[in-house]
């Protein structure tokens, strides 16, 4: 009976977690806005942020734009359309590609790292050195990350898309044969504004679940060295999940919304 | 009698492991408590109820003070941030100019004769070295006490020695209370005004050092003769 009880507890962790993370995201939030955290580690994490990611996410994006664009283009050239090339990478890099490979690049890397330092200053009493000193670990820890997060992952973003794009305009050229100027010109008939304003909420959205989760779960370690190993693999599982939903559920609720109000943006 | 701390009845447990029952405690101003015992009986579990870290499961502490500080058994020290910097986090919220601050930290760095490493990093110190910047550290903020987490674990007896007088320097010329968790023998000689001994989840002994090391307590002889005879070692493989 008591194994059943316990199992039944452990399937609902996720829920607390989830309600702690929520509460560590309205208190960060309170503190960034009476600008009341700590400006050395922001300026610190943010940096962090730029060097750590920006190497990875430019690789993986160039990858990501050269093999998509391959793959359209052979579809495209099969029925003889390769002039709506730029049309169709546009929209998947900008809409989709762009902000979730940037935000799961964000949480592998970034996010990992930030659960695994929370959840070593954790069992190595550093935190509780912090409360001592009456230092706020949200103050002082969660809402310099998630103010860090949430301003570097939208910047990452148009870098991704900007480095997927240009993979996609290589195979355009080498592979397509097609004219950089037919490219950009099908691109930019379909990227508009909106699209780039959802990207941006989109990799926003991903940075406040990747900063609000790894410092949580960094700040609920128990257990030694296993525990910070079993943090970080939280961390980035769970802001990956977070991620994949949201930017769906995201996607789902523009084009709802975009049926009614803007026919033509669903286009 | 004023007294700065009472724990009045604390009792903790970790799942089915009952680790403190019934404690009850005094501390005043000035006073140097030393609590003793085996490994494992929940020494610092009650340090960390005195500092407010946790809470237990019934009875409470008045603290009545809140300025209070503690010396965590690793240090604890923000790999981050520079010795000045960790020391710098402890006057928060105090309104200093930069070079009051700047004075300040170096004042607690020569209390542990450290001040020349002010600009080094926790990873560039030995494990001694960050001890006292802990000590430095906990000083800053000019506590009326401080909780010692086994505080001379890992040091050599030299070291052992200048940190025992740094405890006994603060409580005789600043008048800080202090409650050190060890079980080294040393520490007790030359820091304590009075020894509580826990062992089985309550307090076994308590009393002056004088009479600890005398005592015929089946508990405090065991441990202070080191024999593997006697109640501590049943009570814990109990």
């Amino acid at each position: 009976m008591e194994a059943i009880s316990k199992l039944g507890k452990e399937q609902f962790v996720w829920l607390i977690e989830l309600g702690e993370s929520f509460k560590n995201f309205v208190l960060a939030i309170y503190c960034i806005l009476r600008g009341d955290f700590s400006k050395k580690e922001f300026i610190e994490q943010a940096s962090k942020f730029g060097f750590d990611t920006l190497p990875v996410v430019a690789v993986v994006t160039f990858f990501i734009g050269l093999a998509l664009t391959l793959q359209i283009s052979r579809q495209l050239m099969g029925i003889g359309n390769t002039s709506s090339l730029g049309t169709s990478v546009g929209i998947s890099i900008v809409r989709e590609i762009g902000p979730v490979v940037a935000g799961v690049m964000i949480a592998a890397r970034v996010g990992g790292a930030m659960a695994a330092e929370i959840a070593t200053m954790n069992v190595t009493e550093q935190i509780d050195a912090l409360k001592m000193m009456k230092q706020d670990p949200i103050k002082f820890l969660v809402a310099p990350r998630l103010l860090a997060s949430m301003i570097m992952t939208p910047l990452l973003t148009v870098f991704a898309i900007y480095i997927g794009s240009f993979g996609g305009l290589i195979i355009a050229i080498i592979y397509a044969s097609l004219d950089p100027y037919m490219f950009f010109d099908a691109f930019r008939t379909v990227v508009g504004n909106k699209d780039i304003i959802m990207a941006l909420f989109k990799a926003f959205v991903n940075g406040s679940i990747v900063a609000t989760l790894s410092c949580t779960y960094g700040l609920g370690t128990t257990g030694g060295a296993e525990g910070v190993g079993q943090t970080t693999t939280k961390a980035v599982v769970g802001a990956m999940l977070g991620i994949f939903l949201i930017n769906f559920l995201i996607t789902n609720s523009v084009y709802s919304v975009g049926k009614v109000l803007d026919p033509a943006f669903v286009k | 009698m004023n007294l700065l701390i009472e724990v009045k009845n604390i009792s903790k447990s970790f799942d089915d492991l009952q680790v403190l029952q019934n404690i009850s405690l005094k501390v005043s101003p000035g006073e140097s408590v030393v609590i003793v015992g085996p490994s494992g009986v929940g020494k610092s579990t009650l340090l960390r109820i005195i500092a407010g870290l946790d809470k237990p499961d019934f009875g409470e502490v008045i603290v009545k003070t809140n300025k209070i500080s503690m010396v965590f058994q690793y240090s604890a020290l923000l790999n981050s941030y520079t010795v000045s910097e960790n020391i710098e986090l402890a006057l928060n919220g105090k309104k200093m100019t930069r070079e009051e601050r700047h004075q300040q930290i170096y004042e607690n760095l020569q209390v542990v004769g450290l001040e020349r490493y002010m600009d080094y990093f926790p990873d560039q110190l030995s494990g001694g070295q960050k001890k006292r910047i802990g000590f430095a550290r906990a000083i800053a903020s000019k506590p009326e006490i401080i909780l010692y987490d086994e505080p001379t674990s890992g040091l050599d007896p030299v070291l052992s020695t200048l940190i025992e007088d740094y405890i006994n320097k603060l409580s005789r010329e600043f008048h800080v209370a202090s409650i050190v968790v060890t079980h080294q023998l040393s520490t007790i000689k030359r820091t304590a005004k009075h020894v509580v001994m826990l062992c089985n989840s309550g307090i076994v002994w308590e009393g002056t050092p004088d009479n600890f090391f005398k005592s015929d307590n089946p508990y405090v002889k065991q441990f202070v003769e080191a024999t593997i005879e006697g109640p501590i070692l049943a009570g814990l493989l109990e």
